[in-house]
């Protein structure tokens, strides 16, 4: 393949030529109240080519690997205009080898034995709960890179995930549960599928929030929710070079709870969103994005890296700049035992609906609860219509607490946290 | 590249009618799409791709395979990935399934486009949308940032199967921009987004678009939160269009219901909501093609415009040949797949409430306390629960029928039944459309509605 790629480079006549080729199987296997219904094979090929001629940048994508995606991408830069710095693509470089982002494929019928347990897990006519949709994706890539500076750079890598829905009716009551697990390894889908039906059972026979809360604890999947789409888009150095982030002039100055400890890793051992180099050739690594509430890097790709005179940070994702594994530092005591001494009214937030809709560039939010319970006197009551709203870098500068427990959520790794300064409103 | 044209498939029908498939068809698509985006003064990204592939899908008993690829000479090998995969699971399932009954057709539908967005040089198009972006940012100096974007993609599909040869050309073209200001610490962002299959007349007047976009965004700056509760609030076209997407159309897709996860099982014929509202699902959206618009479904399935509610009544769900064939209903030709790379899965197309009587100032008069909301930011829902939220970019409050100021970015969240029940009033005009997209299965697509606004009473905000 690097005979093609590098074939290919050079009859490119731009200054600098990047090209990533990412070859692709993977299977789903679905299926639909308790039973599986049927599979879906994939197999593709991508190839993403960059060229700069002077400053001015073409980007050209095909699913072939031919002259026309250098030719079309080489005739776009000339079209283009200069963008505001452009200091050159990485040269090559050693990477050191990230463990665990490669194992072995299971079989057809494997695949349908973890689809009999996840759905063995769910279904319990007693209890009136039963899976609705399943999703069991196994796939297996190959990522080619090549580029003018002499970076040869390939690794093989494969995930894993299991999406569950289920639903529980019984005694005119209803509840519904939602989750995904994704890993470099085949997940435990009799566990997960087990932790599913424990909470969409827990979720029956809601009631209205009826006492004043003093603290909400969100759960790592609540967390993750906010995390990625109310506060992390800050972090971006695009964003901070433009002018766009909350945290334009705040490196190394205190953003949050000295509680906190955020990091960026991209070279975690079989972490979900590891790999051994990103889109343009630079060796992951792992930031500390926020030290004890203090911020301390951004997030680079090459240019962004060089523009702000610091190191690349290995977040480089096509012409932009992308997260790998976030990391929150656990506490060292379980948060329910931490918040319930001080006779606190607690709302657990397990999932919530609309996180998406938050503002990043204010990290304004306004959520529904969507799986929640009130915490009162050592009793667990599961909640309905609730909303939670707030700005998140305020809620994030007021930590009660943070659990001991770290929780995979599709490349987030966290605990829970407590938090103060979040608004509830119930109906 | 391989093309279209290379698939084989008179080759293709012969190895599959080898098996005793009760379906199959073969999808194929080559797109072509342009995307330019520019922050502040920077032509940040100019990119363009040719992509396609094609995919098999078939019923083997009651199993289904499916299998992709983005290589046209691996017709045979997909076949029969496809069939194997189909022939495990009809061993290992219990569902017994089929397919309703097609409309076949032998038709290619290309559109004449008033401007062809080919037809119109990248340079050009790169010089708008870099001067939009430089315009708006130099337009006041609390603006930090200013993204404008613009997508062109023109996908030739083909849907081949046992009964119909189906060719159609789409072409979206799609303009967006977020807008963020920021003053004495604060900041805020709003966003406009325009989409369409009508050609490059898209491009029209976004400009004073994002000019207002531009001064809503300071408008907000220094706005205060709004009071959460329960209240009335009148939600402009934009938000009554992710009310009704969110709120209902998910519960009334047919996969959810079969699957369990809809709250709207088992209700066909039962009144849901008050008799003047009704709800439309068109795909065909008339000759306005609207950005969730086609001619013919995934499945090969005419466009068509369906009542979902009729006058508060469930009239049917939106449905695929497999949905229609275990619920004992007709295809409404809403199986829709984000690329050929995916299954198609039951989806919405251009859905709206129909308009009713009244008008704005009427509307508002009947607001003691309470919001205007506007601008759509999105939302989500449990169709199990008929849970549901949606957010708006905009709120004012009204007190006594009058708008008094402009509050920061609000969530109304509910149950489907209970606020279908809260509207008390149907707007009596179409408001300007908001396209976006849709995501689920893992799967986007392009949709779209042109709603009216709403009186809702008694609302939950935060």
């Amino acid at each position: 393949m690097f005979y093609q790629l590098k074939k290919l480079l050079k009859k490119s006549k731009a200054d600098y030529t990047e090209i990533n080729l990412l070859k692709s199987e993977s299977s789903e296997l679905i299926g639909e109240k308790n039973q599986v219904k049927g599979t879906n094979i994939l197999d593709t090929l991508n190839v993403f080519v960059r060229v700069w001629i002077g400053k001015k940048q073409g980007i050209a994508f095909s699913n072939s690997l031919n002259e026309d995606v250098i030719k079309k991408a080489v005739k776009i830069a000339k079209c283009s205009k200069e963008l505001e710095f452009f200091y050159g693509l990485p040269a090559r470089q050693k990477y050191k080898k990230v463990m665990g982002l490669y194992s072995s494929m299971p079989t057809e019928e494997e695949m349908l034995l973890l689809a009999k347990q996840a759905i063995g897990g769910i279904a319990d006519k007693k209890k009136g709960s039963y899976l609705s949709e399943l999703s069991l994706i196994k796939s297996s890539g190959q990522h080619f890179l090549v580029n003018s500076e002499g970076i040869e750079a390939a690794e093989k890598t494969t995930a894993f995930s299991a999406g569950i829905a289920a639903v529980a009716k019984k005694n005119g009551k209803i509840s519904s549960c939602e989750d995904t697990i994704v890993e470099r390894k085949l997940p435990n889908v009799a566990d997960f599928a087990k932790t599913v039906k424990k909470e969409l059972l827990a979720l029956l026979g809601v009631k209205k929030l009826k006492k004043k809360v003093t603290m909400i604890i969100l759960s790592p999947k609540a967390l993750a929710s906010l995390l990625g789409h109310a506060f992390l888009g800050n972090f971006n150095a695009i964003s901070v070079i433009k002018g766009r982030s909350l945290f334009v002039d705040k490196l190394n100055k205190q953003i949050v709870s000295e509680k906190i400890i955020l990091r960026d890793n991209g070279s975690l051992s079989g972490g979900t969103r590891s790999s051994n180099f990103d889109s343009e050739g630079t060796s992951m690594q792992d930031i500390a994005l926020i030290e004890k509430g203090m911020l301390r890097s951004f997030v680079h790709n090459y240019n962004t890296a060089r523009h702000l005179k610091t190191k690349p940070t290995g977040n480089g994702a096509g012409s932009g700049i992308g997260f790998s594994n976030i990391l929150l530092k656990p506490g060292k005591k379980d948060i329910i035992d931490n918040v319930a001494r001080n006779n606190e009214k607690v709302l657990l937030v397990n999932s919530i609906l609309g996180a998406h809709t938050a503002n990043e560039a204010t990290t304004a939010f306004s959520v529904k609860a969507n799986a929640a319970y009130l915490l009162d006197n050592g009793k667990k009551q599961p909640i309905k219509d609730v909303m939670l709203s707030g700005k998140f870098i305020e809620a994030l500068q007021d930590v009660a607490a943070i659990g001991n427990k770290i929780k995979n959520v599709c490349g987030f790794y966290l605990p829970a946290i407590a938090l103060r300064k979040i608004d509830v409103t119930a109906g | 590249m391989p093309t279209l044209d290379s698939l084989k498939l008179n080759l293709a029908r012969k190895l599959l009618e080898k098996h005793k498939l009760h379906y199959w068809d073969i999808r194929a698509e080559e797109a072509s799409s342009t995307g330019i985006n520019a922050w502040n003064n920077e032509l940040r990204r100019i990119a363009q791709s040719l992509t396609g592939g094609f995919s098999v899908r078939v019923l083997y008993g009651n199993g289904w395979g499916f299998a992709a690829s983005t290589d046209f000479k691996k017709i045979a090998e997909t076949i029969q990935k496809a069939v194997k995969v189909a022939k495990v699971m009809a061993r290992a399932t219990k569902i017994k399934t089929g397919v309703a009954a097609g409309k076949p057709a032998r038709i290619k539908k290309v559109p004449k486009l008033k401007k062809d967005p080919r037809d119109v040089s990248l340079a050009e198009k790169r010089n708008l949308i870099l001067g939009l972006a430089k315009k708006a940012y130099r337009s006041d100096s609390r603006i930090k940032s200013a993204i404008v974007g613009y997508t062109e993609t023109v996908e030739n599909k083909l849907f081949f199967s046992y009964e119909s040869l189906v060719e159609q050309k789409l072409t979206y073209v799609h303009v967006g921009a977020r807008i963020m200001a920021s003053s004495k610490g604060k900041n805020e962002e709003q966003h406009y987004s325009k989409g369409g299959l009508a050609g490059y007349s898209v491009v029209e007047d976004i400009e004073e678009k994002i000019s207002e976009t531009c001064k809503k965004t300071l408008l907000f700056l220094n706005a205060e939160k709004a009071e959460g509760g329960n209240f009335t609030v009148l939600a402009n076209g934009e938000m009554t269009d992710v009310f009704i997407h969110e709120a209902l159309g998910h519960a009334s897709e047919a996969d959810n219901v079969l699957s369990g996860g809809s709250c709207l099982a088992g209700m066909i014929g039962k009144k849901i909501a008050p008799r003047y509202i009704s709800v439309i699902d068109d795909s065909t959206s008339g000759n306005r093609m609207d950005f969730g618009s086609y001619y013919f479904d995934d499945e090969g399935t005419p466009a068509q415009k369906t009542y979902i509610i009729k006058n508060g009544i469930l009239k049917t769900f939106l449905h695929n040949r497999e949905t229609a064939y275990k619920l004992k209903a007709k295809p409404t030709g809403n199986a829709r797949a984000q690329s050929f790379a995916h299954r198609p899965i039951v989806r919405m197309s251009n859905t709206y409430a129909e308009k009713g009587k009244d008008s704005i100032k009427n509307m508002l008069s009947k607001i003691k306390k309470g919001y205007l909301l506007k601008g759509a930011v999105g939302g989500q829902v449990d169709p199990a629960k008929g849970s549901f939220l949606f957010s708006a970019s905009e709120a004012y409050l009204v007190k006594k029928g009058q708008i008094e100021k402009p509050l920061r970015a609000v969530s109304i969240s509910g149950n489907i039944f209970e606020l279908l029940q809260r509207i008390v009033s149907v707007g009596n005009r179409y408001e300007e459309p908001w396209p976006g997209f849709c995501g689920k299965g893992n799967q986007r697509v392009p949709v779209n509605g042109r709603n009216p606004s709403v009186l809702i009473k008694g609302a939950l905000i935060s």
